[in-house]
């Protein structure tokens, strides 16, 4: 599994595309999302030229995870839609908090196809590359708007992960706001390395490398410019 | 057009805990943290608290993931409660039918929460510590009724506590 990371800026349109197609595939064909869809893809006002993207491709080149990453200074899912599952706390606005969304890992098999976002160590891949792109620009901790299950993941992760108040159910589904803290347990959960200037201590910065390599064939040069990782 | 994320929402009740409607909680011991978001509290505290039933249901992926981990169950679920306090303390576990004794029991899975449990001087016990005390003070709670009821008609759960 190969990941790149970059900005719809500066990936090749196809590409953006096929991100975008793939996120249809698996939130509005296989979980059944009510999303905003436009001509078989999803989008919605996150997608903006600044918007970070995390996307893993397989050995054939097909997409197989994906995350998004907002600043908070900016509008983000949590703060414009969901302010209330922050069970009465101030929407985080930091350059510390980004906000992961639309995290998924999964073949976007036929829409019979049972779901498969959960396999964890492809889970684990697509976190750590988040992560460690979130940390890179700043990050001590990312929040997230997630259906319930999601914890449950990032616990068997040995993330430090935590919820910031209830669920409330959205569309039949309990859905709740997560803080990840990138800290020293986040970190060795997820095998990260991290320099210095991320602000972690020298024996944090003992696990292998997030793979990060160029992914197949329809990446373009435009693309493996727009690698930022 | 316009692309936009929206939503809609709902909640739900019956009561555990101590026999107290609702916890006033000392206000420098129960605030979120506008560090890291979360709730403090003492275990004594906690076990003062009083949870309602927010949602309930089985989970056939936990059922096989539980197996894995030598626990054998015929149903698993989720269920999540939260404390009528402000701000709102929310406590989510995985449980499963221990099929010899017919008893509902908590799940090896941690219990999770906005909550972080210090000690009486302030400290941190961290976050594993704290869902270990949460699984303590779970099994003095009766929470199997409420779960059963709601996941009745379409299970059949006992309700033994």
């Amino acid at each position: 599994m190969e990941t790149i990371i970059g900005d719809a800026g500066v990936f090749s349109p196809d590409l953006h595309t096929a991100i975008l197609a793939y996120r249809h595939k698996i939130f509005i064909e296989q979980l059944g999302w009510q999303l905003p869809v436009q001509h078989g893809l999803e989008r919605d006002q996150f997608d903006r030229p600044d918007t970070l993207y995390v996307v893993t491709f397989d050995d054939q080149g097909a997409i197989c995870g994906h995350a998004r990453l907002l600043p908070t200074l900016r509008p983000y899912l949590l703060g414009e839609v969901f302010p209330e599952l922050m069970n009465g706390a101030a929407i985080p606005a930091s350059p510390d908090v980004w906000e992961l969304s639309r995290f998924a890992v999964g073949a976007a098999a036929a829409p019979e196809a049972k779901p498969r976002r959960t396999t964890a160590n492809a889970s684990t891949k697509v976190l750590a590359a988040a992560v460690k792109c979130a940390a890179q620009r700043g990050a001590k901790r990312l929040i997230t708007v997630s259906p319930l299950g999601i914890e449950r993941l990032l616990y068997r992760m040995g993330v430090h992960a935590h919820r910031a108040g209830p669920p409330v159910l959205i569309d039949g589904e309990p859905v709740f706001a997560c803080w990840i803290e990138i800290d020293s347990q986040t970190i060795h959960a997820l095998n990260i390395t991290l320099g210095p200037e991320q602000g972690l201590s020298e024996g944090l910065r003992d696990g292998s490398p997030v793979g990060v390599t160029l992914p197949p064939s329809h990446v373009t040069p435009t693309d493996r410019a727009a690698i930022l990782m | 057009m316009t692309l936009a994320t929206t939503r809609s929402a709902a909640p739900g009740g019956e009561s555990i805990g101590r026999d107290s409607t609702s916890l006033l909680l000392d206000p420098p011991v129960a605030t979120i943290s506008a560090h890291d978001g979360y709730v403090r509290l003492t275990y004594s505290c906690l076990q003062q608290l009083q949870l309602q039933h927010l949602c309930s249901d089985t989970d056939a992926e936990l059922v096989t993931y539980l197996a894995t981990h030598a626990v054998h169950t015929s149903v698993a679920g989720f269920t999540e409660w939260q404390s009528a306090t402000a701000p709102l303390i929310s406590v989510g576990w995985d449980w499963y039918l221990d099929d010899q004794s017919t008893r509902l029991l908590v799940s090896p899975e941690p219990v999770r929460s906005n909550l972080m449990l210090c000690d009486r001087r302030g400290y941190d016990l961290g976050p594993g510590i704290t869902s270990n005390l949460l699984r303590n003070w779970l099994a003095s709670l009766d929470w199997q009724s409420a779960v059963a009821a709601a996941l009745r008609p379409r299970v059949n759960l006992p309700c033994q506590f």
